[in-house]
């Protein structure tokens, strides 16, 4: 009997007996890591395509002749200065810090508002430049289509990613605080500035 | 406990931000310097891992993580790289059938035109 007890005990220790997370975080940030990794997929597959659609067209318009590189390199600036202030609030959060944290978050949003705010103008420069879902003036009928589908999945991300903030945010000012909540966002908010660091290299650069 | 977070600092943060800036003056840099595509293609393919790896370890606390966790996270590029490779057989280098229609269904010429290859035989 003791034996088997040992045997049980041995095997719960172990890390896939079922005692212990096998990956060494809670619940929670596990499930973050796995949509975190879904998505990261889904965005695979569009950068996929587009790499496809870009071997097989013998042209491709220079980016810099149709966007505003100033614009997207500050937007990426924007982006990965708001990562960095979003670590700062996951650190702030761990310690205790409820009022740090907050004001990381909030300053986090407005980075995330500014970075939205540049992309509805650039998207409607390039909307009234002509450009559709189906054709653009630029003759590679898959640039504006990639354009419009990349960049609007990681806006609907960066949107998205907004409403978490802000939803954490204010139940963190309300005295409804996890530090886990905080870490899970902000996992979710590097994820949207990794996206861009890809959009960025390949879309706007190469 | 592998997330214990307690070594990472206000400052570590500042010093990989400052990484990232530089890195990203770096592969726009890239971006306008002529040079060869194929060059061009592995400095930017190398700045961008090498920016996701900072982000992924200091920023998303990876550094704290148990390998396997860190190996799962970057699945998703390994089949990206998988996928990109798959698809590069049908590109123009390799299939000189590909046509490119325009939106008003003129063909556009491709680098694979009068590369008439018969292959096999």
């Amino acid at each position: 009997m003791d034996a088997s007890i040992a045997e049980q005990q041995r095997i719960l220790a172990s890390d896939w007996g079922g005692g212990k997370s096998p990956f060494g975080t809670d619940w929670a940030k596990f499930m973050m890591w796995i949509f975190i990794i879904s998505d990261a997929l889904t965005f695979a597959g569009f950068l996929v395509a587009y790499g496809f659609m870009r071997s097989i067209s013998p042209v491709w318009p220079k980016q810099s002749t149709v966007f505003s590189m100033p614009l997207i390199t500050f937007m990426t600036f924007d982006l990965i200065s708001s990562s960095a202030v979003m670590a700062m609030a996951v650190g702030a959060a761990q310690s205790g810090n409820v009022k740090a944290a907050v004001k990381y978050l909030w300053l986090t949003i407005l980075g995330g508002a500014i970075f939205i705010g540049c992309q509805v103008y650039e998207w409607s420069h390039f909307i009234e430049h002509g450009a559709r879902l189906n054709h653009n003036p630029w003759g590679v009928p898959q640039f504006a289509a990639s354009f419009f589908v990349i960049t609007g999945f990681h806006g609907f991300h960066v949107l998205t990613g907004l409403t978490i903030l802000a939803v954490v945010a204010i139940r963190a000012a309300m005295g409804k605080y996890s530090s886990t909540s905080v870490e899970n966002a902000g996992l979710y908010w590097h994820f949207v500035d990794v996206v861009w660091v890809f959009v960025f290299a390949f879309f706007y650069l190469l | 406990m592998a997330h214990d977070h307690g070594h990472t600092g206000n400052r570590q943060y500042f010093t990989t931000w400052v990484w990232l800036l530089v890195m990203t003056m770096f592969a726009l840099t890239i971006g306008y310097v002529s040079m060869p595509e194929a060059l061009k293609a592995v400095l930017l393919v190398g700045t961008t891992l090498a920016k996701i790896i900072l982000i992924g370890r200091i920023f998303m606390h990876l550094k704290f993580e148990k390998m396997n966790l860190v190996m799962l996270t970057f699945s998703p590029l390994l089949l990206a790289v998988i996928m990109y490779f798959m698809t590069r057989m049908e590109t123009r280098m390799q299939d000189p059938t590909h046509v490119v229609l325009t939106h008003q269904g003129e063909v556009i010429p491709t680098g694979a035109e009068g590369h008439e290859e018969e292959h096999g035989k």
